[in-house]
């Protein structure tokens, strides 16, 4: 097959979409022979390469469908159209959600490549200046926490074990006491586990969004 | 191979590559051909379909032989994805070979 055969049955095959979109594809496929005929390959051999247009055809048409079901018919007024022949194609009335966006992306020249350094700076700083104090005062506090739960423990273990030493009239007054510092102990342990398991998500969260600001900046 | 296998994660393959710098239509077609078996016309579907999703951007450049190519660029969005997409494709990878190597047996 030529290079015109294999445009012309690429064109016939993506009869189902609108003509924006099919002088887009059309001209993405142009590009390629023109670099593969640039390169010393025949035009049979690079429309060999590319496979059959049918199935080329189908793969836009399936993927083209499922744009058309999401993003809903937008009225000129919504869209984005900046130029002419932008405004012309929506007043149209002819939802074309993938040819604005191309339009779109193809309107942004050249960008100069992020800049991380910013947001690395800005997360480095951050961490060393204040999120290294906040989170010592986060992890002493909940050591503080564990020690009061234990603390409440030995009480009331001591308590008990002297019980032999005490006059008997507090017996039962001393037993209660034990009781209640043991269930404080066990109310409070279990707000501490809580407590721990909820500061190691947040940690991990936390250090996650600083990989995320350090490679990818906000 | 089986088409059903590489559909699914071209996507991932097409932005990885140009995680590694911005490329030109037939270049990414070249370069994926050459790794994987696919016809050089499958990528153009994935790249159109990257761009209305945000996850790329396309600038036309001169170049020294012929016309203008049509350059395709990550987005911030785009990087996001392939991060997502590359730590979903190797926790599936790792468990299909897990099974496949007996894991059950």
């Amino acid at each position: 097959m030529n290079r015109a055969e294999y445009m012309d049955q690429l064109k016939s095959a993506l009869a189902g979409l609108n003509q924006n979109d099919i002088s887009d594809i059309c001209s993405d496929f142009e590009e390629h022979f023109d670099i593969g005929l640039s390169e010393g390959k025949s035009e049979s051999d690079i429309a060999l390469e590319l496979g059959s247009p049918k199935e080329v055809a189908m793969t836009y048409l399936n993927r083209d469908d499922k744009d058309d079901n999401i993003i809903p018919e937008q009225s000129p007024f919504t869209s984005h159209a900046t130029t002419n022949s932008e405004s012309e194609s929506a007043a149209k009335g002819s939802s074309d959600p993938v040819n604005q966006a191309i339009s779109q992306t193809l309107n942004q020249t050249k960008a100069p490549p992020k800049d991380l350094n910013g947001p690395r700076a800005f997360v480095v700083l951050l961490n060393l200046l204040l999120m290294v104090w906040v989170w010592i005062g986060i992890y002493s506090t909940l050591i503080g926490f564990w020690g009061i739960t234990a603390g409440l423990v030995v009480a009331a273990i001591a308590l008990l074990s002297a019980l032999a030493f005490l006059p008997a009239g507090v017996t039962a007054a001393i037993v209660l006491l034990a009781l209640a510092l043991i269930s404080f102990s066990v109310a409070s342990g279990i707000l501490n586990f809580f407590l721990t398991k909820l500061t190691i998500i947040a940690t991990k969260g936390y250090i996650k969004w600083n990989a995320d600001v350090y490679n990818n900046g906000f | 191979m089986n088409t059903q296998y590489k559909k699914g994660v071209l996507d991932l393959c097409v932005l990885s590559i140009l995680k590694n710098g911005d490329q030109y239509g037939y270049e990414l077609a070249n370069r994926l051909s050459e790794m994987i078996q696919i016809s050089d016309g499958t990528v153009y579907p994935i790249l159109r379909k990257l761009a209305v999703d945000g996850m790329v951007t396309t600038y036309l450049q001169e170049s020294q032989s012929g016309p203008p190519r049509k350059y395709y660029r990550l987005t911030g969005l785009g990087q996001t994805a392939l991060i997502d997409m590359r730590r979903e494709w190797s926790s599936f990878a790792e468990s299909v070979n897990k099974i496949v190597g007996g894991a059950f047996s």
